[in-house]
């Protein structure tokens, strides 16, 4: 089988092919379609949703997020969503910070990413108004946030990140999970640092790392995530920042997609400003 | 989605001031939350809401926004957009009951609204009235503060 707690990024090929041979043979020529999608090309990790990866014998998950959960609004900013308060910025952060609140006193936004369709992206998508949606795979937890319809997929079957030459940034990052007890513990690393906000006014850079706690509460019906991230260009030390949030029952998440050119028809548009 | 054939002209072009009730962060929470999930508040003015009289112009009910772009007439009878923008489908269908065909091209409505702060057109909808009577509320309205309170 192939080894996926190798500390290497890349595997062996031997290894690789010699598993492939082996899953070949188990399933047999009847499923060749299956065994075509095997393929596998160097340094290809198989896929969260390979039958052979969710058929993989593993230790069952101490618990089962799947559900829709509901952002709590607590804490002590304006309408909780952000991830007050702040740590102590790095010189550069706080003068952008400064100049966003200074243009919004005035009616004014600054380089706003929400009203220009630009990407929320990890921590954010995980605190707006709209919904989240936890599904548990045996190999991965997808994350579905309604806001702008944003998907993440957390890894949970013992892959490593990529190498950093192979990671593509991004604004929701590569996350990988793993167990601790009833808590899920996701890494998140390869973020683009393009307009990526970790919190209104505060931007994130290459070398953010988001850790998130993840666990329910014992009636299973509060999900708690408790944040801690670092980013050495932007602040200093570890940012903390704990949200809750309450298992919906009733909700289902709708199609939200953002559109410059129908938001651009907006009163709020042309009061977002770039310089 | 929403009809956007052009429209008549509206009947008019009506604003006035009212004293508004939202004067705590503890109260613009109630007031402002909904649409400041999408986009920053900034721009529009929370403690002076205005009434636009005009006719339906376009109606998108959708997420993020939905928004509707009312014909109104300036003070000087010109025929303007009045672009408003309100709360995601989402929001509006589960928690207001709006519907698809909430507003239709055409309705002669009265939009009340936290207008823009630099006194261009559009705002944000706090609730639509209809001409028969019929009132579509976009976001709870915080009740009245006595005046010397605030939480």
């Amino acid at each position: 089988m192939l080894n996926f707690s190798s500390s290497s990024t890349r595997y062996s090929t031997r290894a690789t092919a010699a598993a492939i041979f082996g899953l070949l043979t188990l399933f047999g020529s009847s499923h060749t379609q299956n065994a075509h999608a095997q393929n596998a090309k160097e340094g290809e990790t198989l896929g969260a949703l390979a039958k052979a990866n969710l058929a993989k014998p593993r230790a069952a998950a101490p618990v089962d997020f799947t559900g829709t959960y509901n952002f709590k609004v607590e804490g002590t900013d304006a309408n909780g969503h952000e991830f007050l308060p702040h740590p102590k910025l790095a010189p550069a952060a706080q003068a952008f910070l400064d100049k966003k609140t200074a243009y919004r006193a005035k009616g004014f936004e600054y380089l706003e990413n929400a009203g220009t369709c630009w990407p929320y992206g990890v921590p954010q998508i995980m605190t707006r108004y709209w919904p989240v949606q936890f599904i548990q795979l045996p190999t991965m937890v997808v994350v579905l946030s309604m806001v702008t319809s944003n998907v993440r997929r957390i890894y949970t079957d013992g892959r490593p990140h990529p190498a950093d030459e192979d990671l593509a940034l991004t604004y929701n990052g590569h996350s990988i999970g793993h167990w601790e007890g009833k808590t899920l513990v996701v890494d998140t690393v390869g973020f683009t640092d393009v307009r990526h906000y970790v919190s209104d006014g505060v931007p994130g850079g290459e070398q953010l790392h988001v850790v998130e706690r993840i666990s329910l509460g014992a009636d299973e019906n509060t999900l708690q995530i408790e944040f801690t991230m670092t980013d050495p260009a932007n602040w200093i030390g570890e940012w903390r920042n704990t949200k809750r949030y309450t298992r919906e029952e009733y909700t289902d998440i709708q199609e939200h997609v953002c559109i410059y050119e129908e938001e651009a028809k907006l009163p709020a548009f042309k009061n977002n400003l770039s310089k | 989605m929403g009809n956007r054939r052009h429209a008549g002209v509206g009947t008019g072009y009506a604003r006035r001031t009212r004293l508004f009730a939202c004067l705590s962060a503890a109260m613009l929470l109630n007031c402002g939350a909904a649409a400041w999930a999408h986009h920053s508040f900034a721009m529009f003015d929370l403690q002076k809401p205005v009434e636009v009289k005009g006719t339906v112009k376009e109606f998108r009910f959708g997420n993020p926004h939905s928004w509707i772009i009312l014909s109104v007439k300036d003070k000087a009878g010109k025929v303007m957009d009045y672009p408003i923008e309100t709360n995601g489908s989402f929001y509006l269908a589960k928690r207001q009951g709006w519907k698809r065909d909430s507003l239709k091209f055409g309705d002669v409505i009265v939009a009340r609204v936290h207008p823009m702060r630099d006194g261009s057109p559009g705002g944000d909808l706090i609730a639509a009235t209809l001409s028969d009577g019929r009132k579509l509320i976009a976001r709870v309205e915080a009740p009245p503060v006595p005046s010397g309170e605030k939480k």
